[in-house]
């Protein structure tokens, strides 16, 4: 039996690439909506006379007796001077796992077509390059997950689930782009719905981070609050 | 039986005279540098569609184009003649809108349909 032709499968590929596109972006842009009003209900407002910062943002003097900030102890003291190299790592996966979709080619040609929203985009080679370097960080992740005694101690199943739904639309993609697999329907339909999927997670499990970071660094006091946080549990 | 073969080879004078006849092969539209180039089998389309759905030439609106013209030779009928990077429409956009829309819009039909995804017709040469 030929597996592409059957009527199951055709129709669950023009479900993942049609009415499936829309309930993820609803569920995605409701679902953080309501996370942001939720935590915002769970907090109050404050009155702050004095803001006394965190160990975050305290900056040491220096040792030599001048009345000088000492940024270089700042940094060595921070999380990025502690371990500079998963701070690279994990901010550059980040950073990348949330811009690069957005100026794929492919991506934003199909926008185009779609609602004719036409936006700047990266050249092929580019976006191939940081998908490998986004898989290389996922990799990474993995490998401390599994070998790395002191995350293993603190690494649950969800963990490993989490992180194979936040990397398999980049390894689906790289699959799709370089044709790595006779049945490219398979690959394209595994992409798009590992991207459905990775965004509907988003409001309702721990990749919650994505929305709380924003708000909560920015709205609520604490040792890693960037700006004056006004508002407190 | 002798005036069938006459009015055959009537036809035949006439097709050809007029250049109509079944362009065949399929055609290389390009693609961009890093995707493949897609081949577009012509004459499986051209079994199930008349000419003139397809080839335009637009002005107003309106599909102005004389199906006379559309002869093999005819520089002026390839897509890329009106459909370059000065016109609003550039060819890659021409491409994706004309082969993509109308397989979507066959999508919402019984009728067989034609791919939509990239690498379905951007197929890279192993």
């Amino acid at each position: 039996m030929d597996f592409s032709n059957t009527f199951f499968w055709t129709f669950a590929y023009d479900f993942i690439r049609g009415p499936m596109v829309w309930i993820a972006f609803i569920v995605f842009f409701g679902g953080t909506i309501f996370q942001i009003f939720s935590l915002l209900s769970l907090t109050k407002k404050q009155t702050i006379s004095k803001l006394t910062p965190g160990p975050g943002r305290f900056i040491p003097k220096r040792a030599d007796g001048e009345d000088k900030k000492d940024w270089v102890m700042w940094l060595k003291l921070s999380i990025a001077g502690v371990n500079p190299f998963m701070t690279i790592v994990s901010t550059t996966f980040h950073v990348l796992l949330i811009i690069m979709p957005i100026f794929v080619l492919g991506h934003n040609i199909l926008l185009d077509n779609s609602f004719g929203l036409s936006i700047i985009s990266l050249p092929e080679g580019v976006s191939d390059f940081l998908t490998i370097i986004v898989i290389l960080c996922a990799a990474i992740f993995l490998y401390r997950r599994l070998f790395v005694d002191r995350v293993r101690a603190i690494t649950t199943w969800s963990d490993y689930l989490f992180l194979f739904l936040a990397a398999a639309p980049f390894v689906t993609g790289f699959f799709a782009y370089h044709q790595v697999f006779e049945n490219y329907r398979l690959i394209i339909s595994l992409h798009i719905l590992s991207g459905e999927l990775m965004l509907m997670a988003v409001p309702f499990t721990k990749f919650v981070h994505m929305i709380y970071l924003v708000i909560f660094r920015f709205t609520i006091v604490s040792e890693y609050s960037l700006g004056r946080g006004n508002r407190t549990w | 039986m002798k005036t069938i073969k006459q009015i055959g080879l009537v036809f035949i004078c006439v097709i050809f005279a007029t250049g109509l006849y079944a362009f065949s092969e399929d055609i290389d539209l390009g693609g961009e540098n890093t995707r493949g180039s897609v081949m577009f089998p012509h004459e499986f389309h051209m079994g199930e569609f008349d000419c003139m759905e397809c080839h335009h030439d637009m002005q107003d609106g309106e599909n102005v184009l004389d199906e006379y013209d559309l002869e093999e030779d005819n520089p002026n009928i390839l897509c890329g003649a009106c459909h370059n990077p000065k016109e609003k429409i550039e060819r890659m956009e021409a491409f994706h809108d004309q082969c993509v829309g109308c397989h979507n819009e066959y999508k919402m039909t019984s009728d067989p349909t034609g791919p939509t995804m990239c690498g379905e017709c951007h197929i890279l040469k192993k």
